[in-house]
């Protein structure tokens, strides 16, 4: 990659954290945390967003010690080659993994709601073929698309708004009544929705603001993201009677617009669901180009636009194992530890590391 | 397998060859001593041509030849201001006598070149330097309103064929001494001239160097038009989106060179070409600054929202027919389904059926005499929209989302945009009859992406969206008052970005005096 062309602004990297973080689990987050901690699931999500900080601020801190180093550059740098390329790898699997889950949920959110009929495979093969067109140009122009993209949110908050019309606060009573490990469960669950964020470790060398000001923004992104995931949450909760009927629909979000309709437009999920649409391929083109440049660097190749093919492939292949509801729930198990793993554990021991072995980048200051 | 190879060759090892024309304009021949031979070099040089005329003049102690092409000179100015002065005069020194413009020249091979632009030699007997006199023959169009670009309100200038008729017109719009001309050739053979248009204290270096050194990468035997032009420099010829926008309108002209961008015209085209340009230029139309902001600004975001229309009626129709009926609401879905129950085809055939027609009306109207041009629109639109329903071939609604599509895509005020959204049009059709609203997103998704990855000579092309910059909003999908453009916008780059300061100062007047 050339240094000079693939800068990001500062704003633009509040846009692409943000995408990064809003994804799949937008759609199910409120009945999976619901299902753990009922009328308190609003408090999980604020939760979950404090202990994502809580992550970014150690990722943060890493990236601070290696200002034009990604991680996949300060891996060999702290852990020598052999087991810095081995980790490299394992990122890059890990990335796959995870991006073919997403890919999977929604292939089926699709299948079940607005394409029946069609073979998941020809849906996610459209989904890669866009995601590969979006990635393949360079961080630049998916930064730019990504800012372009990012007043659907705004739309999507609109329409789920609408909703609250018909909501009675009564439902979130009692606060707090379920005791702090049953919240702190509710967060676990919500936690997963809120990954996207690791998107920093591999883009901060290309951003062009000081290390505060990345901080600032990817905060910033968090924040948002929280409250966004907050206000889903408390909508559905509002709208749905918890012990009841939360529990039965695994995408209350869809539950709730499909219920509306105005002059023009029957069936107003269908349309939240098409902007939902980019909202998600946005999250899967990060994964797609987040193992791709681990595959570039493992193999010493300066573009990582030649691995995306491959990568899709791989992608499409995992995508089509699970099959059934089932499924998700061992593939989602399987990932719980890794995600631990490779979003918290590897950078705290990075950063533990290179403050005890004082290794540093050397940066000539000005 | 041969033909892949041949669209996607690159030119990596290619041999790069001195150019025939770069030595042709150093070759050098002295002007020979003879009568004889000058006429025999001359004679040679254009093989002979019946159009080249070689007099013999002899006037008192003057002797020598006039050389001219019969059809590029003008005989009337040759009589009036060479042949006249020269008999006339008792001088003998020829600079004082020859009042009109000339140059002159020892080399031969210039001379040769002024010749083909219409101009008469004169070769003295015993010297050697030959004067050359523009007497050119000038048969030019009037300056008149470009028919595809006409405005309700403002100027009804528009350029012509002729490049110095076009210069002037630029000149005469922007006096300042800060308005920078230059003349560049292009083409190996046959050489057309390139006019690079500016204002030094405004326009970007770096952009005027890179189109200097595209145009200085340009190996091709001739450039006759401005589409050659254009394929040759700009940045992705695999995108049916143009990235340079031409106008043949004066005042679109002076107002893109006030931003700072650069023109370029080509000897011979009333199109100019403006670098760089972003999408939404595209859009824009001077009728918008000559009315009310607040009619310009609806106006022009009407313009926005066709191409909306244009690119994703058709395809949402698809897709609601084909894959989400339950999305219309109840009153709807019994119009709709008495028109399309009985009609034999699937909605994508009926769509590209009746889209593909309106392409052919048009393409038949374009090139027909205006005569025969309403007669073919008559034939088409009412004739054939009417009678294929009455057939029970197309539905009533078909034909109302695409008479919509139509009139929308061609309300997009530039040619080449319009063409780039009637195009992408299909392709979302044929994602929406497959995937239905999918489809679209994905297909749209797609389109926004290329947006995001085009650069027109290193402006992003869908800024002030994408990358954002809100100050430029102002005049994009709106038009705020002319006081409210303080600051030119970014896209072109311009090295100075004040613009004015206090539009209104009047209003200030009173506070600021004390």
């Amino acid at each position: 990659m050339e240094k000079d062309k693939n800068k990001v602004t500062n704003k633009q990297l509040i846009f692409m954290i943000i995408q990064a973080q809003i994804g799949v689990g937008i759609l199910s987050l409120p009945h999976d945390v619901a299902l753990v901690a009922k009328q308190d699931g609003w408090i999980s999500t604020l939760i979950a967003g404090a202990i994502s900080q809580v992550i970014i601020l150690i990722i943060w801190g890493l990236c601070r010690r290696f200002p034009s180093f990604s991680l996949y550059q300060i891996l060999p740098h702290l852990f020598g080659t052999v087991i810095g390329k081995f980790l490299t790898l394992s990122y890059s699997l890990y990335f796959m993994v995870t991006g073919s889950l997403v890919l999977a949920r929604y292939s089926d959110i699709i299948d079940k709601w607005i394409l029946p009929r069609t073979p998941n495979w020809i849906t996610m093969v459209l989904v890669l073929i866009t995601c590969i067109y979006i990635v393949s140009a360079g961080l630049t122009s998916i930064a730019r698309f990504y800012v372009l993209v990012s007043p659907i949110l705004f739309l999507l908050l609109l329409l789920i708004s609408y909703s609250m019309k018909d909501a009675n606060f009564l439902y979130i009573l009692p606060i707090g009544s379920h005791n702090i490990s049953t919240i702190l469960k509710g967060s676990k669950e919500a936690a997963f929705s809120m990954l996207g964020f690791e998107l920093f470790l591999f883009i901060h060398p290309f951003v062009q603001t000081s290390s505060k000001g990345k901080l600032k923004s990817i905060t910033t992104a968090n924040i948002f993201v929280t409250v966004f995931y907050t206000f889903m949450v408390f909508a559905s909760l509002v709208y749905f009677e918890t012990n009841a009927d939360i529990a039965l629909t695994p995408e209350p979000l869809l539950y709730m617009i499909k219920a509306y309709s105005f002059q023009v437009l029957e069936r107003t999920d269908l349309f939240f669901l098409s902007l939902w649409l980019i909202i998600v391929a946005t999250s899967i083109a990060n994964w797609l180009f987040l193992s791709a440049l681990g595959l570039a660097n493992l193999g010493r190749k300066k573009k990582y636009t030649a691995f995306l093919p491959l990568v899709a492939g791989f992608y499409l292949v995992l995508a089509l194992i699970p099959d059934q509801e089932k499924d998700f729930e061992s593939f989602n198990q399987f990932l719980g530890p890794t995600h631990y793993i490779f979003i918290v554990i590897i950078p705290f021991v990075l950063l533990l590391l290179s403050i005890v072995l004082s290794k540093k980048e050397e940066v000539n200051k000005v | 397998m041969k033909l892949t190879s041949l669209i996607f060759k690159r030119p990596n090892n290619r041999d790069i060859k001195q150019r025939p024309s770069k030595q042709d304009s150093q070759a050098f021949q002295e002007v020979f001593d003879t009568i004889d031979g000058n006429t025999s070099f001359f004679k040679k040089a254009f093989s002979g041509s019946d159009d080249l005329k070689i007099n013999t003049l002899n006037v008192r102690a003057l002797s020598g030849i006039l050389i001219f092409l019969d059809t590029m000179a003008d005989k009337e100015k040759i009589q009036k201001d060479i042949l006249k002065p020269v008999m006339e005069s008792d001088d003998t020194h020829l600079d004082d006598v020859l009042n009109s413009t000339f140059q002159i020249s020892g080399n031969l091979y210039q001379a040769q070149q002024e010749l083909l632009n219409g101009v008469c030699i004169l070769i003295l007997n015993g010297k050697q330097s030959c004067y050359m006199l523009d007497v050119s023959l000038s048969k030019d169009r009037q300056v008149q309103e470009p028919n595809n670009e006409q405005v309700i309100q403002g100027s009804h200038e528009g350029f012509v064929e002729n490049l110095m008729t076009n210069l002037h017109l630029i000149r005469k719009a922007i006096k300042t001494p800060n308005l920078k001309l230059e003349h560049l050739k292009v083409g190996d053979q046959i050489q057309s001239k390139v006019s690079l248009v500016y204002r030094e204290d405004l326009a970007n270096k770096e952009l005027i160097k890179e189109f200097k050194r595209r145009i200085d990468g340009i190996s091709i035997d001739y450039v006759p038009s401005f589409g050659y032009l254009q394929e040759l420099i700009e940045d992705s010829t695999w995108s049916p989106f143009p990235q340079i926008l031409y106008t043949e309108r004066v005042d679109r002209v002076v107002g893109h060179l006030n931003e700072g961008r650069v023109a370029i015209f080509i000897e011979g085209n009333p199109s100019c070409l403006l670098i760089p340009i972003t999408f939404f230029s595209f859009f824009h139309s001077p009728d918008d600054y000559n009315s009310r902001w607040i009619i310009g600004s609806f106006v022009r975001s009407l313009r926005l929202f066709s191409i909306v229309i244009a690119v994703n009626l058709p395809a949402v129709y698809i897709a609601v027919i084909g894959f989400h009926f339950e999305v219309l609401p109840d009153e709807l879905v019994l119009p709709v389904i008495s028109s399309i129950r009985n009609i034999p085809f699937p909605p994508l055939i009926e769509a590209l059926v009746m889209e593909l027609t309106i392409e052919l009306i048009r393409e038949a109207g374009v090139r027909l005499p205006s005569r025969i041009g309403q007669t073919i629109g008559i034939v088409g639109g009412l004739v054939i929209g009417d009678a294929v329903v009455r057939a029970g071939l197309i539905s009533n609604t078909m034909i109302v989302v695409v008479a919509i599509t139509a009139v929308a895509a061609y309300s997009i005020p530039t040619s080449a945009m319009s063409d780039a959204v009637r195009f992408l049009r299909f392709i979302l059709m044929l994602l929406a009859s497959t995937f239905g609203f999918v489809g679209i997103a994905f297909g749209t998704m797609l389109i926004l992406a290329h947006l995001c990855r085009l650069e027109s000579f290193g402006t992003p092309y869908f800024t002030p969206w994408a990358p954002f910059h809100l100050k430029d909003l102002k005049d994009t999908f709106i038009r705020l008052p002319i006081w409210k453009f303080n600051t030119r916008p970014f896209d072109s780059k311009s090295t100075n970005p004040d613009r004015q300061s206090l539009a209104r100062g009047w209003k200030f007047n009173g506070k600021r005096q004390k």
